[in-house]
Order: C-alpha cells, then structure tokens, then sequence
C-alpha cells in the first residue's frame, strides 16, 4: 500500500509526457464535435468588426513570433477573412520580426479566397524595430514612419490604398494579436491615449488573456480573443471552421488528463501524509 | 564626463517628449514627430546587428579555443551566415521564395516545436508542485482546475456551469486582483522613469572603465 | 540575384521532410538531452539571429537610406547612425563608455515618453472604471447579481492594493485582511495558470497538426 501511495505522487515525468502525447493525439483522428460556448468579450471583438461601416480602415499589428502559430494563425485569418469580405481596408505592421513574414504566409489563402490585391484591399508593411518612436511617427504621416516602403520594398504612396490611410487619425480600427511585448498596452499608450483611434480590439495568447481582460473591463479595450479556445470561437461566429475548432477535443482531453495527474498526485500526497502522521 | 553626458542626453531627450506632451507648439510636435522619434527609430535599427556581433564573438571563440561541443558553435555560426547571405543577397528578400523556402521549412518549425515542449513540462510541473498545503494552494489548484475544464467544450459536457464559472472568476476576481497589481507597476514605473530621467538611477552607467 | 519559383516548389517536398526532422528533434529532448536536440537547437539560433538582422536591414535601415536620404535629402538621419553604430563599442572594457551615448538617448526617450498623458491615460480608465456601483437597480428593480459581483469586484481589488502596500507594515486587523488579500490572488492566479496550461497545450497541438497534417498525410 505504502508503495502504491509512494508511486502516485511520484510518477515519472516521461510517463506523463506520454499520455498526455496520446490524450493530445488520439482525438485528432476521432472527433467529438462538441459545441464550443461563446464569450461575451469574443463576441463583442465580432461584433466590432461586423459592424464597421464598408471601407474602414483596419490597422492589424501582429505582434507576435511564430511560435505562437497554434494560435494566433486562425485568429489572423477569421479577422482578415472577416474585414476584407465586409469591403474593410486592411494595413499590417509588426515590431516582431516573424510578425509581417508570417502574416504573408497565412494570409496568402484568405487573399485569394476574396480577391484582395496587395496595393489595393490590403497592404504589408513590415518590420520596424522601434516600436514607440514608429508608431509615434505614424500619428503624423504613415508614409513618412515607414519610409515610403512596404514589407516587399515597394514604394508606398504609388499604392491607391494609401489614399484612404496617411495618418493614425484616419484609423478605425486597432487588431492588435498580443504575445507579450510590445502588445495592446503600446498601441494604448501611443495612439488609444492622445485620441487618435477609439476602438481597439485584442486577439491574444492564452498566457496574455487574463490581462486584456482587465484593459477590456476598464473600456481600454472593445473586445477579446484569447487563446485557441477564443479562436474557436471566433471561427464560430465567422462561420468557416478551421485549426481552432479541430483542436478543441484534443485541448479538452490534455487539460482532463493534467487535472486527473494533479489529483492522483494530491491524493498520493494526502495519503501519504496521513500515513506519516500515523507513524509518528 | 564618461557617467554625466549620457545623464544629459536621458535629460534633454525626456524633457523633449514631456514638454511636446505638455506644450501646444507645432515646433515641438514636428520636432519629436521627424527628428526625435525617427532618430531613436533609426538608431535603433543599426543597433540590432549587436547581438549578431556577439553571438559571432561567443561561438567564433568556442571554436578557435576548440572548446567541448565547439562542433555546435560551427552549426549556428554555418546556419547564421547561411540565412544572414540569403536575406541580404536575394532582392526583396521578404517575399523571395528561396528565402522563405528556407524560413518556413527550418525556421518557422523549430521556433514553434521549441515553445510547444513546454505543454509538457507544464503538465509535468503541474503534477510535481500543486499540492494541497494550506487554504490558498487549495484555491489555487480549484481555480485551475474549474478554469481548465471551462476553456474546452469537454469541460461544459462534464457540467455546463463550468464556462460561467470560469467567466465569473475572470470578470470579477482576476480582473480586480490584476488591476491592484497594474495600478501598482504603473505608478512603480512613473516613479521610475523619473528617477531615470534626473540620473539617480544609474545601473545602466555601470560596467567598463 | 533570385531562385526560379519553379525550382523551390520541386523542392517542397524536402522542405516538409526536413521541417518534420527538425520537429522531432527538438521534441526528443523530452526522452532526454541528446545530440540531436542539441544541433536542432543551435541551428534555430543562429537562423533567428539571422532573420532579425536581414529584416531589420530590409525594412528599415535600406528605405532609410535609399528613400529617406538619397531620394528625400535628409543626410540628418547620419547622426542617428552614427549614435546607433556608438553600441558596438560596448564589447570593448576600455570604450564600453561610448555605447552608454545611444542607450542614453533610448532610456531618455522612453521614461520622458512614460511621464505624459500615455501612461496616465490607461493608469486613470483603469482607476475610473473601479468605481463600480455597490447596489444596482436595473428597470426598476434591485439587481442582486450584479451588485454581488461589483462588492466582489471592488473587495477584491481593495485588499490586493492593501496587500502591496508597503510604506506600512500590516500588523493587526491589517494582516488578516492580508491573509485574505492572498485568496483572491491565488484564485486569480488559478485563473492565470489555468489560461496558460491552454496556451501551451494549444501549441503542441499545431505541431501535431503539422506532423500528422502535412508531414505524414495522416488526417
């Protein structure tokens, strides 16, 4: 009995590394297809978009690396998919370095899917090293902070985009994909805090929820999507299922089988505590 | 001299952005907009290349010294110059297709396999600390574990309060309690910066002659 | 200087075969260090240390110099070079000084940009929006819920603020409102573990998308 309680708290650590492999695995090839419950700040980040008058102009900041691809990438593509089919304008920046390179690798397939042409419908700017002091620029002239160059080394202002975009001000909405910093606490201070943009919408790591739910709660923020679960949900409401929703069921079953480890190994614990008591 | 100019410089530059924030002049505005927050911009950008030139410096002395595991260094050194003479030699190397052949096969793979190992240890970890010791642990591994089965349509088929509660608790305990802590990092960093800005914090002076 | 489009996508397929060789070869330091793992990973530094530097060049520093001063004429932005270049001294014991001349202007740069309206304004929309109502009566009727979660709204945020008050000790009634305060923390810290437990698994699962997806052809 004692090495029973003993082996409970003190499984090995590959061991665990191996079920949860096959916990995370195995539902990939058989679906439960459960329905995936809406929250009120991921539907408040929809509606914003939804609701925006044709022919805004969508500033998306992908800050993030591309680690975060699980997901980042199907909250990226559900927005862009979104704001280009309402016949939204969208610009892209980045202070990562992966930001705009993987931004033109998962968008390729929404812009084919709806016709968007670079120069057009949508525009990549690129990296900028200095978050504050390019973002600081862009409040008086875009083209000027970016040095009339886009992510590709063309020249910005032959673009009939740019008509409709030459300075914050003109912005009507911030995505801002959230990983850390810089993030949705940097496009607030430089651009939400001198009046240049009133609706910013967050689409953030799992990590980085829990504090845009507290610039969300004090209006700092119109909505949230956080983690793959808000992508799934995102997908949702966009109506086009994708990488989110397919990994729900395998979330699902490595968070049950990491709560029952932390209970095998509290009862373990437990147990054996009572044990040493008896024994003293 | 050496400690006093870049106290001035960190004075003038601050006093630049306060007084543009705090004074209607266009002068100043243009100022900051064309001139301050462009040359931080750019001098920033030439300065990235510092930690290339020390990475080089590092593993280029591991391999002349032939320090154990010096074949390592020869990898990362083969693959920076290899990505370094790609990206600079290709035009308009963002959207070459030799370059992202490259990005996406071997980079993009490895910096995402990288972070994903940690959904083991945090299972792992997850299961070695959590421990029922006091009242507060116990709050903690409940929360988690509400939390966890909230976020996932498994969690809603066990019991459908799950996503309410978990909702629940963000709204109305994690976001007070994170609230508490930002009001307190933000007036820690005001205090800061001003302290920064008037040189008596000088921790980044220190080191060299 | 180019590659034909052609000649890459003939080669996709050893792409996919070598994205899948590095994946599983950082996975295997699970088992245990080794190797492979080891090369897997020197290999990502160097790559990203590369690919910072080269986008950095592309988008910044090339467009500063071909349109900014070549096509524009302003030949100031040299200064700003030159304090950037200033860094590299910093390897060296005897002129580390000089590279304290950029870090200077940065350091100036972001606290005087800390002390205006950017930081005040998030500061004070977080402290308005604290003021939450303590009985709430919507249509005409007492809201229980709503006022229940407001107390515990403001509660909550009062003794976490009490909690980090350190100008004086906590002795007293004072310290078991602290005991309380360390609840609602590990509650929200609960809540903090349990969202990146999600955000962790979650990208696991791309990779096992990628595997099983593109490299196997399983799914």
């Amino acid at each position: 009995m004692q090495g029973l309680i003993r082996r409970m708290y003190n499984v090995d650590r590959r061991v665990i590394y191996a079920i949860l492999l096959l916990a995370m695995a195995l539902p990939m090839f058989f679906t439960l297809g459960l329905p995936i419950n809406i929250d009120t700040y991921v539907e408040a980040a929809y509606n914003v978009v939804n609701e925006l008058p044709e022919g805004s102009v969508i500033w998306i900041g992908c800050e993030y690396s591309a680690s975060q691809i699980a997901e980042i990438k199907p909250m990226l593509q559900a927005f862009a998919r979104l704001a280009l089919q309402k016949g939204h304008y969208i610009y892209i920046g980045s202070a990562f370095a992966d930001g705009c390179t993987t931004a033109h690798n998962w968008l390729q397939g929404v812009f084919a899917e709806t016709g968007a042409v670079n120069g057009e419908n949508y525009v990549i700017f690129g990296y900028r090293p200095s978050f504050n002091s390019t973002m600081e620029a862009v409040r008086s002239s875009v083209v000027e902070a970016m040095s009339d160059r886009d992510h590709y080394g063309n020249k910005l202002s032959d673009k009939p985009i740019m008509k409709h975009f030459e300075k914050a001000s003109d912005i009507d909405l911030v995505i801002v994909f959230d990983s850390g910093s810089p993030g949705s606490d940097d496009y607030i201070a430089v651009w939400r805090s001198q009046g240049e943009v009133n609706l910013m919408i967050c689409g953030a790591t799992g990590v980085e929820l829990p504090n845009q739910l507290v610039k969300y709660d004090a209006g700092l923020l119109q909505g949230v999507v956080g983690g793959m679960n808000g992508a799934a949900q995102l997908e949702k409401l966009v109506g086009v299922p994708g990488s989110a929703t397919k990994g729900m069921d395998s979330q699902g079953l490595a968070h049950l089988t990491i709560i029952a480890f932390m209970v095998i190994g509290n009862i373990g614990y437990l147990l054996a505590k009572k044990q040493d008591k008896k024994v003293s | 001299m050496r400690k006093t100019v870049p106290i001035i410089i960190t004075f003038i530059a601050g006093a630049i952005m306060i007084l543009e924030s705090y004074i209607q002049s266009d002068f100043l505005y243009k100022f900051v907009q064309s001139y301050l927050a462009r040359a931080v911009t750019v001098s920033t950008a030439w300065a990235v290349g510092l930690g290339a030139v020390n990475i080089i410096r590092v593993h280029g002395r591991r391999i002349q010294n032939k320090r154990p595991s010096y074949f390592y260094s020869i990898v990362l050194l083969i693959t920076f110059f290899w990505f370094s003479i790609l990206g600079f030699v290709m035009q308009k190397h963002n959207s070459d297709v030799f370059y992202l052949f490259f990005y996406d096969n071997i980079l993009l793979n490895l910096s995402a396999t990288m972070y994903s190992v940690l959904a083991f240890y945090i299972g792992s970890a997850a299961y070695r600390s959590f421990r029922v010791r006091s009242i507060d642990a116990t709050m903690l591994l409940l929360t988690s574990i509400i939390v966890m089965l909230g976020a996932v349509p498994i969690g809603q088929a066990i019991w459908p309060g799950f996503p309410t509660l978990s909702s629940w608790i963000g709204a109305n305990i994690n976001t007070p309690v994170l609230r508490a802590m930002t009001i307190g990092l933000t007036l820690g960093g005001l205090t800061q910066s001003m302290r920064n800005l008037i040189g008596i914090e000088r921790g980044h002076l220190s080191g060299g002659e | 200087m180019t590659v034909s489009a052609e000649f890459v996508s003939s080669l996709k397929p050893l792409g996919l075969f070598l994205g899948g060789l590095m994946t599983l070869g950082i996975l295997s330091i699970l088992y245990k260090e080794n190797p492979i793992y080891r090369f897997c990973e020197h290999v990502f530094v160097g790559a990203a240390a590369a690919h910072g530097l080269v986008t950095t060049y592309a988008n910044t520093i090339k467009p500063g110099i071909q349109v900014n001063m070549m096509q524009k004429g302003q030949w100031w932005e040299i200064i700003a070079i030159a304090i950037g270049l200033l860094i590299y001294f910093q390897p060296f014991k005897k002129y580390t000084w000089i590279s304290r001349i950029p870090m200077a202007l940065w350091l100036g740069y972001n606290a005087g940009y800390a002390l205006t309206i950017r930081t005040a304004m998030p500061l004070f929309s977080n402290i308005t929006s604290s003021f939450k109502d303590m009985w709430v009566v919507s249509k005409g009727s007492f809201n229980l819920l709503t006022t229940f979660n407001n107390i515990v709204f403001v509660v909550a945020l009062l003794l976490t603020m009490i909690y980090f008050f350190f100008s004086v000790q906590l002795k007293g009634p004072l310290h078991r409102v602290s005991g309380a305060a360390r609840v609602f923390m590990m509650i929200a810290f609960g809540y903090s573990f349990g969202s990146t437990v999600m955000s962790r698994v979650s990208l696991f699962l791309g990779r096992l998308e990628f595997l099983f997806m593109d490299w196997l052809h399983l799914l």
